[in-house]
């Protein structure tokens, strides 16, 4: 090759280069989709413990529904507090209906202990620290899944 | 007795001494007038780089109060706020084969990615965890600060993994959100 | 009765002298190489009697597989020599991949070209470069081939 092809090449080779993108024109490339899905929570009712008294449950009853994102449930504290553990049914509204499966998180505040969860439609669980429930509220979150 | 033979002169004897030395010089000349030697000349083509998807990516059922969910490149999923994650859908990392000529190593782009997931009117955002690997199982990375900018072939082939990281937001609309990751590869 | 001795000196000195004249070799000592590449839409691949390669058409150079090389030879012989350098014409030399696989290998050039001169030491390097001409549809592989350099003593 002479010199003067070899500098034109040079020059050809250079404005190529210049007016060609970055990525080179015979690079491989494809796409895949990535997905997210929502799910709305569900509405959390809390049952005191048992033994309750008529004024617990109506109490319970008139008590706002629990958070769906996870606010604080609020409980009566019972006079008597024995220092035992004691069973929180919660009763989660939507799922007794339509029996779908959820998914629930519970966090417990300082000194709580979460029982064994039961069937779809209830959840057990208990506070330990001194005075029961009242002491230690839960932050309850049922969504479906 | 007379000498039959004519003993040569000097002169003559000098003379043909010297033709004969330049007879034989010229002649070793000649001999070594050319030569030429063979170069051996090699190129290597290479096969051109392909990559299709295997698997798309999906974060699966997440519900406001998840927080972060991050997706590791094997498909398990994790959460960092109070939330716990819905189950029903099991998470899945997107999954390129890549193919191309033996054990030859290749630039990886993600040029053309989305960085957020929406559903049309709002938006999730998505920080994407990639790997490549010569193996087909993922390692479960979860480190989504350094994206993987190389890959080696092996025997030809290749896989990128892409896993993310998804910000779900405290009043996070119910619904579905979609989003694209592109990989470009090529020879480098 | 004796010769002459200044008579017999000359041509002794002459035989003494083409006797003793150093061997002319041309040897190579290293190959010509074009690197790895992919074919991509065709073109030709060229590597300069520097070494640099250049490409001509949609061919993509790849940086690894091989560095790209000009062939070198060397050669030994008479101090201050002249000699010419004849490369392979175009349409001689082509690299196959051992199957069907084939690509020209045409447009060789030299450094020095066309002629040189061995230096004070007697030797002189010889650089060899050439175009490969790459089809669109080129089989994968490794190609080899070979070619011959001549050089005329004069």
């Amino acid at each position: 090759m002479t010199t003067a092809r070899h500098c034109a090449l040079c020059a050809a080779a250079g404005l190529l280069c210049g007016l060609t993108p970055l990525m080179p024109v015979f690079a491989a490339s494809t796409t895949a989709q990535a997905g997210a899905t929502v799910v709305l929570p569900a509405s959390v009712n809390a049952w005191l413990g048992v033994p309750v008294s008529v004024q617990d449950l109506l109490l319970a009853q008139d008590a706002p529904a629990g958070p769906a994102t996870g606010g604080l449930v609020p409980r009566v504290a019972s006079a008597s507090t024995p220092a035992i553990l004691r069973a929180l049914p919660v009763w989660i509204a939507a799922a007794v209906e339509s029996r779908q499966a959820f998914g629930i998180d519970i966090v417990p505040a300082a000194g709580a202990t979460l029982l064994a969860r039961g069937p779809a439609a209830a959840v057990s669980v208990a506070s330990a620290a001194t005075g029961g429930d009242g002491e230690a509220p839960l932050v309850i979150t049922v969504a479906f899944n | 007795m007379t000498k039959i033979f004519h003993r040569p002169t000097h002169l003559q004897a000098s003379l043909a001494l010297s033709a004969l030395v330049l007879l034989g010089a010229a002649g070793m000349r000649a001999v070594q007038a050319a030569d030429n030697a063979t170069a051996t000349a090699t190129a290597v083509v290479l096969a051109p780089m392909a990559v299709t998807r295997f698997s798309h990516l999906a974060f699966g059922n997440v519900v406001a109060g998840n927080g972060v969910v991050t997706l590791a490149t094997d498909g398990t999923r994790t959460k960092s706020g109070t939330t716990a994650l819905p189950t029903g859908v099991a998470g899945a990392a997107a999954r390129f084969d890549v193919t191309g000529t033996g054990n030859n190593t290749f630039s990886i782009d993600y040029t053309g990615s989305d960085s957020t997931l929406t559903d049309g009117s709002t938006t999730m955002a998505v920080d994407w965890i990639t790997e490549a690997l010569t193996s087909t199982t993922a390692t479960g990375k979860t480190d989504e600060t350094t994206d993987a900018a190389t890959g080696t072939l092996s025997s030809g082939a290749a896989y990128i993994f892409v896993g993310g990281k998804l910000t779900v937001g405290a009043a996070q609309a119910a619904a579905t959100y979609t989003g694209t990751v592109k990989v470009t590869v090529a020879y480098n | 009765m004796r010769l002459p001795a200044r008579r017999c000196a000359l041509p002794l000195a002459l035989l003494l002298a083409s006797i003793a004249a150093p061997a002319q070799t041309l040897n190579n000592t290293a190959a010509l190489s074009f690197g790895a590449f992919t074919a991509g839409g065709g073109g030709a691949i060229s590597v300069g009697t520097g070494g640099a390669r250049m490409k001509t058409g949609s061919v993509i150079l790849v940086n690894q597989g091989g560095a790209a090389s000009a062939a070198q030879f060397t050669i030994t012989g008479t101090p201050n020599a002249m000699f010419d350098i004849s490369l392979p014409v175009d349409g001689t030399v082509f690299l196959s991949d051992g199957a069907s696989g084939s690509m020209a290998l045409n447009g060789f050039t030299s450094s020095p070209s066309g002629t040189g001169v061995l230096s004070g030491g007697g030797t002189q390097q010889i650089n060899v470069g050439a175009t490969l001409s790459v089809g669109s549809s080129q089989a994968t592989g490794s190609y080899t081939g070979s070619f011959n350099v001549t050089v005329n003593y004069q």
